[in-house]
């Protein structure tokens, strides 16, 4: 059995991490460079925490902390790829019909969850006890400890996330709404992460961020009631204790096997169904006559583009929510962080207004922010790869290529738009934005986002068709680093009219609007000249 | 009318996947085209259809020139592809309006509700096309290409997922199609389907043209008492 679930989960490794074969030597530069970032990050601000509590003797608080968000992360995190991983992955197809016992697939699949888990472990696990252990100036014993119990921390929450997975997808049949269990996984996983971030933007003092640390604390100490698992881990490592981490692993052993047991049941039982056809074919009648009208060949291709984002819960949540709630999340998260000032920023800003209104200040602010905000609209530069082989589809209907492009940017525009108008109505509430800025900030984003959607050049140039997984075009694509270059370009264009051609606001309104308005128009010519040089990309 | 002429195309220097490839497939007729895996039959309809460019020569629909008058081809034709995984996020009445859209059909119910009864899957058209079976799908993106009644149908393997009624109705509607004028080009593995409904069929190899005629002219070039899979397995090299 064991040769099995070795070779089952080394398959399903190799396969989800496949894409990473053939890669250019920069980009494995580039994903070095991110990787020594982010755990940079985690190093600066282990550094910080422990800095604040060794004053105060709290040091060995930092491992509960530490463990406790260890725990936490697992939890939270791995509930998307819990159902993914188990429900909704494509080698499900093919492993079923093997010859293989229900424990040895389940065994594999957890094994694959774990090693998911141990690469986030890495950065806010592992990473940070070597810092506590290098400032504490912990033994040898401390080290040797971390790696065997950040490996055995994280097997308690993940059997209980699988074990929470599997008993509601065979109770409710959740596989028959693939869509639906998807969308509401990544949306918990988008507010998860939001309110995180929501939370410490309000901290920007040191006593805020004591306060915050006793909550924290407290809170690890309710886990150690919770997770008997975690004192095991603390004692290990706080004590260099021995039989506390062959306790640690008999417990995680114990688990781990207790759910193989129960999954052989309940985990088929979920996935057992029509995978083909999980949805089911519904028997709801047409809806008279409107089921049949025609409101034209671009509202229908619009519409058509519209219902592919919307309705792949992937695409939803990497392509759409970004752009229409990030903006405005981030000016929630900047007036939290100044909360206790609100007040007296309302006053200086009111005032500002009236005094600087007219000499470009604030409309470039307001601008350099709807830029800002474009940032994350990825609708266009995927647009094509979005369809895969279906892109195909361009090439032989009878529409010419460059509406058929046109069609396709208009997702990308309403995106830009609708996250603009969160922003603004936000502004206008919590700041008091006066509304003649907002009016001539209007042509300017407007012409600004219609000159956004063709970005779906860099797509038409080498759109990525061959994909088996979405996230591999909507989040593995490079080609998203366009919408952030771009959105750069636009941003430093304002700071220069601001700042070193000292453009008032009429001016700004004029020129930014006249030229996105050129750059548009050129962009349309080009798309319609190139029309077939363009398309013959797309095979 | 289809007309082939001298169409050649290369995927890697030196390897050509269509060598010199010239037919001509006439109204009122059927057209099988036949040939062994990674033979050329995909490029050969990716290029008619305008998917793939055309290195050498010309591909006439109705004497639109694909390349040159790619519009007014496309309007010639109907086109299923080999794979029915399309617009699966659509529903199955959303995927027939927008087809509709494109193709400017004006009595879009008539045609949806007698097309979409005919293959029996009316009642599923207010479902997602991703959950439909394999054959579902096959027959609600036959409906879509048949809706604006392209005079050449173009259809890529359409028999493969059918269940014999529709495959049989499909069979019946070419016929019909053949008979009133039009024109058939269709590929596939089956040589039993193209034996019965065939008027003249196209063997390909190796990106090259080994025969063009009816099963009769074929017989006569090779063996009088052979059937088209044994004159296939001959043509193409790949007799016992």
């Amino acid at each position: 059995m064991l040769h099995n679930v070795f070779h089952l989960t080394k398959v399903f490794l190799l396969t989800a991490f496949r894409r990473s074969e053939g890669r250019r030597p920069w980009l494995k530069f580039l994903y070095a460079f991110l990787f020594l970032y982010l755990a940079f990050i985690a190093g600066f601000i282990s550094y910080g925490l422990i800095d604040t509590l060794i004053p105060l003797h709290q040091e060995e608080a930092f491992t509960g902390i530490v463990l406790m968000l260890v725990i936490s992360f697992t939890l939270f995190t791995t509930i998307i790829s819990c159902i993914n991983v188990f429900y909704f992955s494509k080698d499900n197809l093919f492993i079923l019909p093997l010859p293989l016992k229900g424990k040895e697939v389940l065994s594999a699949k957890l094994n694959v969850l774990l090693v998911y888990s141990y690469t986030e472990i890495l950065f806010f696990g592992l990473i940070p006890l070597l810092v506590y252990g290098v400032m504490c100036e912990k033994g040898l014993m401390f080290f040797l400890m971390v790696i065997p119990v950040l490996l055995l921390l994280p097997v308690i929450p993940l059997v209980l996330v699988s074990f929470f997975v599997m008993s509601v997808m065979a109770l409710t049949g959740g596989i028959r709404n693939k869509a639906l269990v998807q969308g509401l996984s990544m949306t918990f996983g988008i507010l998860f992460s939001l309110a995180i971030s929501l939370v410490s933007s309000s901290i920007s003092t040191n006593e805020e961020v004591m306060q915050l640390l006793v909550k924290v604390n407290g809170l690890s100490e309710l886990y150690q009631k919770t997770f008997f698992t975690m004192p095991l881990a603390m004692t290990a490592l706080n004590k260099g204790n021995l039989l506390s981490l062959l306790g640690l692993a008999a417990v995680s052993a114990l688990a781990y096997a207790l759910l193989v047991l129960y999954g052989e049941k309940a985990y088929y039982r979920g996935m057992i169904g029509s995978l083909y056809s999980s949805e089911g074919v519904s028997s709801k009648k047409l809806d008279g006559e409107s089921a049949f009208s025609s409101r034209g060949l671009a509202y229908s291709y619009v519409m058509k583009e519209l219902k592919t984002y919307i309705r792949r819960p992937t695409f939803f949540v990497q392509l759409v929510l970004p752009g229409l709630i990030l903006p405005a999340f981030m000016i929630l998260v900047f007036y939290v962080s100044l909360r206790s000032e609100a007040g007296m920023i309302k006053d200086i800003l009111r005032q500002f207004f009236a005094d600087r209104g007219n000499d470009g200040y604030v409309l470039g602010a307001l601008v350099f922010l709807h830029m800002f905000c474009s940032l994350y609209s990825y609708i266009s530069v995927v647009a094509i790869s979005k369809d895969g082989h279906d892109a195909c589809a361009m090439k032989y209907l009878p529409i010419p290529f460059y509406r058929q492009l046109i069609y396709k940017m208009i997702p990308d525009f309403l995106s830009c738009l609708i996250g603009s108008v969160i922003s603004t109505v936000l502004l206008v509430i919590l700041i008091g934005l006066p509304l003649r800025f907002v009016v001539m900030a209007l042509p300017i984003c407007l012409s600004y986002f219609a000159l956004h959607g063709f970005l779906i050049l860099l797509d038409a140039a080498r759109p990525k068709l061959n994909w088996s997984r979405e996230l591999e075009v909507c989040k593995n694509n490079l080609l998203m680093l366009g919408s952030i270059v771009f959105g750069l370009l636009g941003m430093a264009l304002v700071a220069l009219c601001v700042f070193v051609l000292h453009m008032n606001a009429i001016l700004q309104t004029v020129c930014l609007t006249l030229l996105y308005l050129l750059l548009t128009a050129a962009g349309y010519f080009f798309i319609k000249k190139e029309d077939i040089r363009l398309a013959a990309h797309i095979q | 009318m289809i007309e082939f002429k001298n169409i050649s195309k290369s995927y890697r220097k030196g390897t050509k996947a269509v060598d010199d490839l010239s037919f001509t497939v006439n109204d009122g007729e059927i057209f099988g085209f036949l040939g062994p895996n990674g033979a050329g039959k995909s490029t050969t309809i990716r290029m008619l259809t305008g998917i793939l460019g055309i290195d050498e020569g010309q591909i006439l629909l109705d004497g639109h020139d694909i390349s040159k008058d790619p519009l007014n081809a496309k309007k010639t034709f109907g086109y299923v592809a080999d794979d029915p995984d399309q617009f699966l996020t659509l529903k199955g009445i959303e995927y027939l309006n927008f087809m509709a859209d494109i193709y400017d059909v004006k009595d879009r119910k008539e045609k949806i509700e007698t097309l979409t009864k005919r293959f029996e899957i009316f009642d599923a058209l207010n479902s997602r096309i991703e959950s439909y079976s394999h054959g579902m799908r096959q027959k609600i993106i036959i409906c879509g290409c048949l809706m604006h009644e392209p005079k050449n149908w173009i259809l890529d393997e359409p028999m493969t997922g059918l269940d014999p009624k529709s495959s049989f109705d499909l069979k019946t509607r070419m016929r019909e199609h053949a008979d009133a004028g039009n024109c058939v080009f269709f590929s596939t593995h089956v040589l039993d389907v193209a034996e019965k409904i065939c008027d003249r069929v196209g063997i390909i190899n190796k990106g090259k043209l080994l025969f063009v005629g009816s099963l009769d002219e074929m017989k006569e070039t090779f063996k009088e008492d052979a059937t088209l899979e044994q004159l296939f397995l001959e043509i193409t090299g790949n007799a016992a």
